[in-house]
């Protein structure tokens, strides 16, 4: 060829070559799922992504058993340390046993008792779901009594609770569970993955082919309705609303969601608090902190929260967006046009 | 050295620029309200066709090399959109020469690959810069207007060469 | 030019030439009518998403980006359209109100998009 050819149709090779490298990128991922009823009290989903059929099986398989072993120990019922501290055994904890329940009541301290895992005596009072009792002032006002985190003493290896006194680490569970699986799953190499624990989700990476995970925030009046979507990846999407748990009775409702100054369902003009954040189980906490502070203190709160969003569900059928500074490697879109 | 020869072929080319900005102009002050972006009769390629056939490629890509900056310039369209319509010009004459060079086909093929060659670039560039499934969604019209108007502007074309009669500018 | 040239395709080209818009024109066809009714509207700039917004309920939304770009969105009756822009060429007011999935509006001066999602906009998981 004339180098005069040759200038004109090498570049041309060179484009039609980089222009099918594109192509190139497809590696092979195998993506499986597992449902189950069985354990927290709710439908728990996850999904993920491997290189292979059998990583993705001993991934879930995995996953399955940490749940297994986590509902054991948290169950305020049960007979992991939770359930025998409510039962006033003195219980030998474990290391994480330990930092769990310290890091809980900080969160307690920090948030001013907005949450506050001493409340499961008026739980068990109200009853919400079963019993479904509504007590009169008396009866409130001596569980009350029987209530609050800075009654209980400092944690030690060998701890009880006072008499009459019993915690709940529901509120801050699935969440914990949740980056529990997530590490999990880091270590395991999967590809990507996506954790339904009733309603508290995390995606971990982005989809398969780059996408980032799109997380709906669901419409608290409207249940197949939605009031935003997160799209992103590694962050955590947590929910607590008056319409996850709650009886009507003479046409009031009564939500599971409780605030320690009335001993009642709080009432703060929200409906629903969802918190998007990295880390799940800061995002379970301060879901149902958020909703006990109300929007105004609430979002104060969330503004000197780095990296965290938090959408609020108002009485009134609208819906806000606050954010607590820069970082979060997530998108917060709202439904409609605000 | 100056010499006459290179003051003609300079002279020509400043004319032909001069004259595909013209057209330019005059497309986009009587453009249709079309509802889709980027579609444009194309009248400049009627200067980059006569390049071709009495010049070469060298020259046809200078022209419309110049063209493009100088129209980005005086209108201060910006950088972006200069990268835009220099890909659309540089796929669409290297095509065309190509085409030409293998002496099968008449002016009517040649014109309508540029034309879809044009559009064709400028896709490309907006795949990978503003990115997004609109692209494909635009892609067929897009291409199906390079390839109509390169048509038009073969007949055009055609038509002047009809009544040219100066010689090869190379 | 050669005489050669200057005549008329030979009869095989002009089959060639034919064939060529008639795929086209079916590839244009067949895009254009595929997609179902669309239920958000997806805005991107630069490729980034920058506002989604749900079909279902009349709404307008401003854009205004760096430079002073300014995109006024409006959602009605099921469709968004591009109201007004104070871009270069206004084009992406021209084209008008759009309703199906796949369809978009594009403004190239601001490197928008307005971006039709029905299904495909579906979402992985639900927070509750």
């Amino acid at each position: 060829m004339t180098s005069r050819r040759l200038r004109i149709r090498l570049p041309l090779l060179a484009l039609i070559c980089f222009s099918l490298l594109p192509l190139c990128g497809c590696g092979r991922e195998i993506s499986k799922s597992v449902s189950t009823f069985d354990y927290l009290d709710t439908i728990i989903r996850i999904t993920v992504s491997a290189g292979s059929e059998s990583e993705a099986d001993s991934a879930l398989s995995g996953c399955l058993d940490i749940i297994r072993d986590y509902h054991f120990m948290l169950d305020a019922d049960g007979e992991g340390f939770v359930g025998r501290l409510n039962k006033s055994e003195t219980v030998s904890l474990s290391a994480e046993e330990k930092a769990l329940l310290l890091s809980a009541l900080g969160m307690c301290a920090e948030t001013d008792g907005a949450l506050d895992i001493s409340l499961y005596p008026l739980a068990r009072l109200w009853d919400i779901g079963g019993g479904n009792h509504v007590p009169d002032e008396d009866e409130i006002r001596e569980t009350l009594l029987r209530c609050g985190y800075e009654k209980l003493p400092p944690v030690t290896d060998e701890y009880a609770l006072p008499a009459g006194m019993a915690i709940d680490l529901g509120a801050v569970a699935k969440g914990y569970i949740a980056d529990k699986l997530s590490d999990y799953l880091n270590k395991a190499k999967v590809k990507s993955a996506l954790i339904d624990l009733g309603g508290n989700i995390y995606a971990l990476h982005e989809k398969t082919g780059g996408a980032p995970y799109r997380i709906a925030v669901q419409s608290p009046s409207d249940p197949s309705g939605r009031i935003a979507v997160v799209e992103g990846g590694d962050v955590s999407v947590v929910t607590s609303g008056t319409y996850q748990r709650y009886f009507d009775k003479d046409g009031r409702r009564y939500h599971h969601i409780f605030d320690r100054r009335t001993g009642a369902p709080a009432q703060s003009g929200l409906l629903s608090v969802t918190i998007i954040a990295p880390s799940s189980y800061l995002a379970d906490c301060l879901s149902t902190a958020v909703f006990v502070m109300g929007e105004e203190k609430g979002a104060e709160y969330i503004s000197v929260q780095s990296g965290v969003s938090a959408v609020f569900a108002l009485e009134d059928g609208s819906a806000a967006l606050y954010t607590g500074g820069e970082g979060g490697g997530y998108t917060v879109i709202m439904e409609g046009g605000k | 050295m100056r010499n006459r020869d290179y003051i003609r072929r300079l002279t020509v080319y400043a004319l032909l620029t001069s004259l595909s900005m013209i057209f330019s102009y005059i497309e986009s002050a009587v453009a249709l309200p079309l509802p889709v972006p980027g579609i444009k009769l194309g009248l400049a390629n009627i200067v980059s066709l006569f390049l071709l056939y009495n010049g070469g490629l060298a020259g046809a890509l200078a022209v419309s090399a110049a063209r493009c900056a100088l129209t980005s310039f005086l209108f201060g369209t910006g950088l972006w959109q200069l990268a835009f319509s220099l890909s659309g010009a540089v796929l669409s004459l290297v095509g065309m020469y190509l085409i030409m060079k293998t002496g099968r086909f008449s002016i009517f093929l040649i014109s309508m690959a540029g034309g879809i060659l044009h559009n064709a670039g400028q896709l490309l560039v907006a795949f990978f810069t503003i990115g997004g499934a609109a692209i494909g969604y635009y892609a067929p019209v897009l291409l199906l207007s390079g390839a109509v108007c390169g048509l038009i502007t073969a007949a055009c074309a055609r038509a002047v060469f009809k009544v040219y009669k100066g010689g090869r500018i190379e | 030019m050669t005489e050669a040239e200057k005549r008329l395709p030979p009869k095989r080209e002009i089959v060639i030439i034919i064939a060529v818009l008639a795929l086209l024109g079916l590839l244009a066809a067949a895009v254009g009518f595929s997609g179902g009714k669309a239920e958000t509207a997806r805005v991107l700039v630069d490729g980034q998403t920058v506002k989604l917004l749900s079909l279902s309920a009349d709404c307008e939304y401003l854009y205004t980006g760096s430079e002073g770009a300014e995109n006024l969105i409006v959602v009605k009756n099921g469709g968004v359209s591009v109201v007004s822009a104070n871009c270069r060429d206004g084009l992406c007011v021209n084209q008008g109100a759009k309703s199906r999935a796949g369809q978009s509006i594009v403004c190239l001066p601001h490197k928008l998009i307005v971006q039709l999602e029905g299904d495909s906009s579906e979402v992985d998981a639900y927070a509750k």
